[in-house]
């Protein structure tokens, strides 16, 4: 292990929590403690040296090395095999166009959403996809998810009210990592549609809102399609920031069972017909916001193309599906970005102490 | 026992603003507005408060576009244009988490190239600019603070703040630290 860690001293393992409390290093929940023997376990989930840099993480622009990340993943409570989906994590959100400082720094309540697709879904996981995936009670998730949060606040500096400043925040700040249900998606996978060979595994961070329950009756293939309008119509909420600003990305969870009411499963058709309902007319928004936003023309869609609409396949059959509007601001518009998760033959860690 | 730090470092090494010269009358002076709402008021006011003081001058005036582009921080190419016009800019304002960023590193990218500079940013978002500042790497950035909310005052109410913090902002780009809220 290289000797760039600051090593810290606690006369037991409850005192070293409550130290790393005060010291702000939490999201507020009790952490485990970073030995270097669980960071060195921890460092063998990837086949990348401790000292390489995965990126800069604003707004405090530290540097993300795998040993910072891996000493993270420690305390959210990660698995050695969980590693390479937050290393991944962390590429997306650095990668430039995430705007990573910004996000961290806006007013909006965005948190960044990680959607994984690939085998990584199983061998890293399971991560789920299913019956509450985006609740509690999944431990790859919440894990995955919670070490991400971490990096922010230890290496980003998004601490609430200096380096963070949403203004109410939202639950998926604590963690907020879904896989797709790809047996159930009638297109491609997310990662596909993006780039992706069918064989990998990547992870999908978009800047992103808690999601936004919506309920249609499908039954039919008219129903079906008054679902793809019933979605178009949440995401333009009046208040929201895409019907204001109009440019990035937002997205639609369908559950299984809706996905497979779609009479046609042309994508570029489905995100078309959410595109046409997902719009506000320039006159009522320049009523209810004024002169504080610049309108275009006489209806602002929430995304400047209906290909920006993301879509995926999560949660259990019945009656609910999502939408998921998204920060909408910064320099590159709050876009999805995609990294992919470098799949090896994980060490076998078994005989290591944990 | 031993723990290892979650903690990050930052390899930007701080680099003082220290201090700088008063505003000369035959000095180029830079208004750059964010394009919040209010900021483009707020800052004409500025210069004429300045003008008050020091006579007529002819302004250098950049605004940023739309309240979407308050969000982001000026292009190297126009952070350039204006060091090469301006020998002072002051920059109006942050008043939301990202724009405050966005400001306080457009200012610090100005001042690293020698230009003296000002920063209004609301009170309300004085933790955030000052974290930026440090991580951007000149924590001491010339910063002036405004009462919080300035978008939803009149043009008036600016321009009265205009004239009460303009004596502020003459002192700060001369790195004179501690400046009072208006």
């Amino acid at each position: 292990m290289s000797p760039s860690p600051e090593i810290l001293e606690a006369r037991t393992e409850l005192d070293a929590i409550e130290q790393m409390h005060r010291a702000g290093m939490t999201d507020g929940l009790p952490v485990i403690v970073p030995t270097e023997d669980r960071v060195e376990r921890m460092l063998l989930g990837v086949s990348l040296d401790p000292d390489v840099l995965l990126g800069v993480v604003g707004p405090l622009d530290g540097a993300a090395t795998v040993e910072k990340v891996a000493i993270n993943a420690v305390m959210a409570g990660c698995l050695p095999e969980h590693l390479p989906v937050v290393v991944a994590a962390i590429e997306a959100i650095t990668t430039p166009a995430f705007d990573i400082g910004a996000v961290q720094a806006t007013t909006h309540n965005c948190a960044p959403l990680f959607i994984v697709n690939g085998p990584a879904r199983g061998f890293n996981g399971p991560i789920a996809h299913g019956t509450g995936a985006l609740g509690a009670g999944h431990r790859a998730n919440a894990a995955i998810g919670r070490a991400v949060r971490l990096v922010l606040v230890n290496i980003g500096g998004g601490r609430p009210g200096v380096g963070d400043m949403a203004q109410l925040g939202h639950p998926g700040k604590f963690a907020y990592c879904i896989a797709e249900d790809e047996d159930n998606d009638p297109w491609t996978p997310l990662h596909v549609r993006r780039g992706f060979l069918p064989e990998s595994s990547a992870v999908t961070a978009l800047a992103a809102e808690a999601p936004h329950s919506i309920r249609v009756r499908v039954q039919t293939d008219r129903d079906a399609q008054q679902l793809l309008r019933a979605a178009g119509m949440s995401l333009a909420s009046i208040g929201s920031n895409n019907v204001q600003f109009g440019k990035g990305n937002v997205l639609v969870i369908l559950n299984p069972e809706y996905a497979a009411a779609l009479a046609d499963p042309d994508i570029a058709e489905v995100q078309r017909a959410i595109y046409e309902s997902a719009w506000q007319p320039t006159a009522l928004l320049e009523e209810i916001h004024g002169d504080t936003i610049d309108l275009r023309g006489d209806r602002m869609h929430v995304v400047a193309d209906p290909a920006d609409i993301l879509l995926i396949v999560a949660g259990d059959g019945g009656g609910y599906s999502a939408v998921v509007p998204t920060w909408g601001g910064g320099p590159h518009g709050s876009i999805a970005v995609t990294a992919a998760i470098r799949e090896h033959d994980v060490c076998d860690y078994s005989g290591v102490p944990s | 026992m031993k723990l290892l730090s979650p903690a990050g470092i930052s390899a930007i090494t701080d680099v003082s603003y220290g201090a700088r010269a008063a505003l000369d009358p035959g000095d180029r002076v830079g208004l750059l507005a964010n394009s919040f709402p209010g900021s483009v008021d707020f800052i004409r006011a500025v210069g004429t408060e300045l003008e008050k003081r020091q006579g007529r001058r002819d302004f250098v005036f950049r605004e940023k576009g739309g309240i979407r582009e308050s969000t982001l921080t000026l292009s190297v190419g126009a952070v350039d244009t204006l060091a090469d016009r301006c020998d002072v800019v002051f920059a109006a304002y942050g008043h939301c988490g990202s724009c405050s960023s966005a400001i306080v590193r457009d200012v610090i990218a100005l001042a690293q190239r020698g230009v003296r500079v000002c920063a209004f940013v609301t009170d309300e978002f004085a933790d955030t600019a000052l974290f930026v500042a440090r991580s951007a790497g000149m924590s001491d950035v010339p910063i002036v603070w405004l009462p919080h909310p300035m978008a939803a005052r009149s043009a008036a109410e600016r321009a009265d703040i205009a004239s009460r913090v303009a004596d502020s902002a003459l002192a700060a780009i001369e790195g004179v630290r501690d400046v009072a809220v208006a």
